[in-house]
């Protein structure tokens, strides 16, 4: 039984791809070879046609008042229209406060490093660390190193993944 | 002969103001359609789709002409509407799976053969959009009415092109499962 809804669900979502043209032409040829041979194909086929027809031509759109024109027209009287954002953005502004920032960051790393003793490995700047009281090679060993970078490796892939989705859906909507 | 949208809203950014009028005729019904389907109340959606209108001539500069003028201005009406709910959230907003339960509940209360014989096919679909959760509401409309892409629908609504597939899906199969259970016979479904 609930093979047989999985079922119904899957062809209803072909069809409708079918409908809307929006599958592949391998299936589109798949799909209609389906409709003309199979009695439950050719069934479910007529009956979301249907209902695609009626929603297209059947369901009308609101109508605002009379006044509306007139009166976002008041309105927009009132107001100007803003500049557009990227004219007040100014990137190199931007930019600017980024060097700043990795030009104080990398001058104090500089700094740091280069007043460490050459022998002892001790520096006046950086605060002096009693690194025995810390032991944490129970803690990090190899095996939580590569479950980090196995991590790492995942959340690259889905930001990756989302900007090439991003990227493919902006070229689609492109007129 | 006509203008398009890019002429008028190029003659609108060179200080024709009344040229916009042009665009809110155009664009009006769709506008506060959309809107209907967020709040379901006319002064209200009026005074939103005013609203809409007035912020997208604010911003008009921002409008690159990458898209479509219709899905720029559709992102607009999805996102006031959604900041306008979100605002009144505790007052009125039904949670989705509540309206779901009632149309269930409405179901079994309504028989066919009740008032639905008198009504025509487009109050029908009328009434059944009305059951649906905004955001599939809000695709159905977007897609049929407002003849955007689905990859247009995913920009409006913020959402990837194969979750507005599923939503679209999930709202065809809600329509038409409100639609047999209660005006199959007047639909011949």
């Amino acid at each position: 039984m609930e093979q047989n809804l999985q079922t119904n669900e899957e062809i209803e979502m072909q069809l409708w791809e079918y409908i809307d043209g929006s599958c592949p032409i391998n299936d589109m040829q798949r799909i209609s070879i389906l409709i003309e041979r199979n009695t439950l194909w050719k069934q479910k086929y007529d009956e979301l046609s249907a209902l695609h027809t009626s929603f297209s031509t059947n369901v009308e759109l609101e109508q605002p008042s009379m006044r509306f024109t007139a009166n976002v027209m008041d309105a927009v009287a009132a107001t100007h229209v803003a500049p557009a954002t990227k004219k007040y953005i100014n990137k190199s502004i931007i930019r600017g406060i980024a060097a700043v920032f990795f030009v104080m960051l990398t001058a104090i790393f500089g700094y740091a490093l280069f007043s460490v003793h050459p022998t002892t490995g001790t520096t006046s700047m950086l605060p002096k660390l009693d690194t025995s009281k810390f032991n944490l090679s129970h803690v990090i060993n190899s095996e939580t190193i590569m479950i980090i970078v196995a991590i790492n490796i995942v959340i690259g892939l889905v930001f990756l993944d989302s900007i090439l989705r991003r990227k493919k859906e902006q070229q689609a909507v492109k007129p | 002969m006509e203008l398009d949208d890019t002429a008028v809203i190029q003659m609108v950014l060179q200080g024709q103001q009344a040229a916009y009028a042009t665009l809110v005729t155009r664009y009006q019904q769709y506008v506060f359609t959309l809107v209907m389907r967020y709040v379901n109340n006319r002064e209200q959606a009026e005074e939103l789709a005013q609203d809409v209108f007035v912020k997208a001539y604010r911003y008009l500069a921002d409008f690159k002409g990458n898209s479509k003028f219709s899905t720029w201005l559709y992102t607009i009406v999805n996102s006031t509407c959604l900041s306008h709910l979100r605002k009144r959230k505790d007052e009125t907003i039904l949670l989705e799976e509540e309206k779901m339960v009632s149309i269930s509940d409405s179901n079994q209360a309504e028989r066919p053969s009740d008032k639905m014989e008198q009504r025509t096919q487009k109050q029908m679909l009328e009434n059944a959009l009305k059951h649906l959760p905004e955001s599939e509401a809000q695709a159905l409309t977007l897609f049929y009415q407002g003849e955007q892409s689905v990859e247009e629908i995913g920009v409006i609504m913020g959402m990837t092109t194969s979750n507005v597939k599923v939503k679209l899906f999930r709202a065809r199969q809600k329509m038409k499962d409100i639609l047999q259970s209660r005006f199959s016979r007047e639909l011949n479904l």
